[in-house]
């Protein structure tokens, strides 16, 4: 079920009302909703989440030094299958599907076997290994595994060689990488000992599952989220209001800002796919219309998750900090999608630049072979490549990636760039918050089309070096200005704040013109499209 | 964090009742304010009253509940000696003007050479079938016409069936179309959709962006151009339209739309000609006239169609002399206007 359908907030309101009238049963209650939210999409897919959780509740008790009985492992780490085998009664599931998920099931309970029965911290990395291994098998078989066959495929044919089973087909579950990204954080936060691990199943199960956070994060940390699954919070009124002003935000930047601008981008990069050529100010207006939408569905995306479950009394992780204000690329990523951000810094760069850095510490000579900057650049590279990745299967997504880790270095290395970033005054902070925005923008452009050479194209047409093309209409221009106006508007009003939803500490005139005008712009767009961009990753 | 914030929840409570209740006394503005509910501009053209206000002694017709009809005033009241002869028809009869349209046309040849007086009123509407030209006839026949020109063809009955599907879905309970049916906030979203949407997006962007479930639907059910199809419902509705206005005792008259193939040079109908001549030309008080064999004998006929379906000023002209010989014929009891 996406956020963006008409019924969806009819199964919230049914859902938060039924919750709070409930004296017990609560997390169970959760669970179902979330089930049936999942399903809506594809209910076999629910077999994944339940395979994940299953493995980082056992792991992560083994690594605690109390590894379940064996009757428990196998009943847990079976469930993925009786989960097939229950839905298979109603929907089809293929019998290929059902053995591949018995050999995963019991093969998983047996490597947990032997390496429970291992000592200290060996069975500490074996179980940390085995359940990452789960995770980050499930997301690259479903994520990456028809990528790859098609590269194979690629590398094959010059040889004469095509075999047709190379290419996989494999459908990719919605929102695989945030809930994996989730999973490993905890099992890796237990093995760490930031957080303990937990000793109801349900519970780990309902982590991963919670139904506003499911599909496109925010990436959540056991430590802030665990407790919470008690749900032992009482009613309150101010949960409602909260709610309800963080799901009004959100609906507006999707309905109004994004789906809106979406009409000119997706128009703009659709054609560039089909070979199509534009004049500059085309270029520039679907840069700008993407950047808009980019950021009013997946900014409104976290609102409606974060409203959705302060509905029902739970704390998700604010995930954007008005990045579009920021001065720098580095202060981008840590304004924009927080939640991998910071995933990333805490379990690839760090670990990595640590890692690095020791080893070269540890020199016979006892000097450093490389300077810290070097090891810092080469780990920024790496990371964000690795982030880039995170978002899709395609060469334009690592691009991506990678063109911010490039802008992160150069920030690190040119000279005036970090003083112009860090200034004080007028003129440095309105011209690094343009170049940073300008670079964000030509960014986005790796991330939206279809393929790379799309993307040069682009580019190429926004330098005016493809020659003269199609110019754009001035209504194209009006009606983008006039969706663009009330979103920068907002965002002017919150500049000194974190985010927009600190409108609410605005004077009672502002906030009163602020929600009339969004109910009024937000009620006079279409009915919004089904998805958001995130939850294909 | 969102437990932080829980204390601002008292602070943005009174602006939220205040932001609700302005619209709340918008919404009933808007419904005793305005003379037309938007369920009425949301009609799809399946609204019988839209479009027509009798003001005082006169009658206004305007654009209106999906009715692209030209603005147009007359006396409510006929004037004496006058004849009342009403065009209704799709985007062929509407014309680019009221003054260059079959219509206008017709008026300007009744009033010059054929020597009647008449006003010709222009109910075309682009897109209009069998169906919701039914609707406009019922209507103006409260204004005692003298003579009904209907302009008969088949590719419009796609439309109307699109058009009525999309009029039940928005009348129904489903909850997409309660904002649409607020009085305030749906004209909000009408008048967005109308003035920038249509006018200031190019057609490829919005064909783009258009994901209709409806036309989906429709493409499932039929070609549009499938006259196989769409013939025997639109004679249907047309054996109602007909037993309706003989009913009211006035003349009628069927022109017999047609189409030009560019790449044979041929003008078309698909046998439709034929089929509404078998039906009704023996009937008293109907004549039918064929725009295919008008136009079949011309060597000019490419010269007649501004596309495959509209017709030049110079195709409305011809249109328009082979009608007023029709009216002539009527009125005078017979001469030649041409």
């Amino acid at each position: 079920m996406s956020f963006a359908t008409w019924y969806y907030p009819f199964f919230l309101v049914a859902i938060s009302t039924v919750f709070w009238l409930l004296p017990r049963g609560r997390l169970a209650f959760i669970l179902l909703a979330s089930f049936v939210f999942y399903g809506f999409w594809d209910v076999r897919f629910c077999s994944l989440l339940i395979a994940a959780a299953a493995s980082d509740y056992l792991c992560t008790r083994g690594i605690e030094d109390a590894p379940p009985p064996l009757a428990k492992v196998l009943a847990i780490g079976m469930l993925p299958t009786a989960w097939l085998l229950v839905i298979g009664q109603f929907k089809e599931v293929a019998g290929l599907y059902v053995a591949t998920s018995t050999l995963a099931c019991a093969a998983f309970c047996l490597l947990f076997t032997a390496g429970s029965r291992l000592k200290g911290e060996n069975r500490r990395r074996f179980l940390l290994y085995l359940a990452v291994g789960v995770n980050l098998g499930i997301l690259v078989f479903f994520k990456y595994a028809n990528w790859f066959s098609a590269g194979l495929l690629a590398l094959l044919q010059p040889i004469g060689i095509s075999p047709d089973w190379v290419l996989l087909d494999i459908l990719l579950p919605v929102g695989i990488s945030f809930h994996t990204f989730q999973s490993i954080a905890y099992v890796a936060d237990v093995f760490a000992g930031r957080c303990k691990a937990e000793r109801d199943f349900w519970r780990v199960l309902c982590m991963i599952m919670f139904f506003p956070q499911l599909v496109a994060g925010p990436i959540e940390r056991a430590a802030g989220m665990l407790p919470q699954l008690s749900f032992e919070k009482r009613f309150d009124w101010r949960f409602v209001v909260w709610g309800l002003h963080l799901l009004l935000l959100g609906y507006f930047l999707k309905v109004f800002v994004a789906d809106n601008c979406a009409v000119i981008s997706d128009y703009f990069f659709e054609r560039i796919h089909l070979g199509e050529s534009f004049g500059v100010g085309w270029v520039l207006a679907a840069m700008g219309a993407y950047t808009a939408q980019i950021y009013g569905d997946f900014v409104g995306y976290s609102y409606i998750a974060r409203g959705s479950a302060i509905l029902l009394g739970i704390e998700l992780t604010r995930n954007f900090e008005l990045p579009l204000l920021s001065r720098s690329p580095g202060e981008f990523w840590r304004r924009w999608h927080i939640s991998l951000s910071t995933w990333i810094r805490d379990y690839v760069f760090l670990p990595l630049s640590l890692s690095i850095s020791n080893r070269n510490r540890s020199s016979p000579s006892g000097e450093p072979a490389v300077n810290d900057l070097a090891i810092v650049s080469f780990c920024l590279i790496v990371t964000m490549l690795l982030a880039g990745l995170w978002h899709g299967a395609d060469w334009h997504f690592i691009a991506f990636g990678g063109f911010h880790g490039v802008l992160q270095v150069l920030w690190l290395v040119v000279p005036g760039a970090k003083v112009l970033s860090s200034s004080a005054g007028f003129l440095p902070r309105i011209t690094s918050r343009m170049l940073t925005f300008v670079l964000v923008c030509v960014a986005w452009v790796l991330f939206r089309s279809d393929t790379m050479s799309d993307a040069a194209r682009v580019l190429a047409s926004a330098a005016g070096a493809n020659g003269p093309g199609a110019e754009v209409p001035s209504g194209v221009v009006s009606w983008l200005a006039v969706h663009a106006v009330p979103f920068v508007l907002l965002i002017a009003m919150v500049r000194h704040e974190k985010e927009e939803a600190d409108l609410a500490r605005r004077s009672k005139a502002i906030l009163a013109i602020s929600y009339f005008l969004m109910i009024m712009l937000l009620a006079s767009s279409e009915g919004g499209r089904a998805q958001f961009i995130y939850f294909q990753f | 964090m969102d437990l932080d914030r829980l204390d601002y929840a008292p602070r943005i409570v009174g602006p939220a009742i205040i932001a609700v209740v302005a619209l709340a006394i918008l919404e009933f503005w808007a419904y005793f304010g305005f003379h037309e509910s938007s369920a009425e501009r949301n009609a799809f053209g399946y609204s019988r009253d839209a479009s027509f206000s009798v003001e005082g002694s006169f009658v206004a017709i305007t654009m209106s509940g999906s009715r692209s009809f030209w603005t147009q005033r007359y006396p409510r009241a006929k004037p004496p000696g006058l004849k009342r002869i009403m065009v209704i028809g799709d985007s062929a009869a509407r014309g680019a003007s009221l003054e260059d349209s079959v219509a206008g046309a017709l008026r300007r040849l009744l009033s010059g050479r054929c020597a009647v007086r008449a006003e010709v009123w222009n109910l075309s509407s682009p897109g209009y079938g069998s169906r919701r030209k039914q609707l406009v006839v019922d209507k103006v026949l409260e204004f005692h016409p003298d003579l009904i020109i209907y302009h008969a063809g088949v590719t419009t009955e796609y439309e109307d069936s699109r058009e009525w599907e999309r009029y039940t879905e928005y009348h129904s309970w489903h909850p997409r179309h309660w904002v649409d049916q607020l009085p305030f906030l749906g004209r909000v979203k009408l008048s967005k959709v109308e003035r920038l949407y249509w006018q200031w997006l190019p057609e490829d962007v919005r064909a783009a962006s258009l994901e209709d479930p409806l036309a989906m639907k429709m493409a499932g059910i039929a070609n549009k151009m499938d006259s196989r199809y769409w013939t025997p419902k639109m004679l249907a509705n047309l054996d109602r339209t007909v037993e309706e206005i003989r009913g009211a005792g006035v003349p009628l008259l069927i022109l017999v739309h047609a189409y030009f193939d560019r790449s044979n040079g041929r003008v078309i109908d698909a046998g439709l000609d034929k089929a509404i001549a078998a039906r009704y030309a023996s009937r008293p008080g109907v004549v039918v006239v064929s725009n295919r064999e008008l136009f079949s004998s011309r060597p000019d006929a490419s010269a007649l169609f501004a596309d495959t379906s509209h017709w030049t000023s110079a195709g409305m002209n011809v249109v328009a002399r082979e009608l007023g010989n029709s009216v002539s014929h009527l009125f005078n009891g017979g001469g030649n206007c041409s």
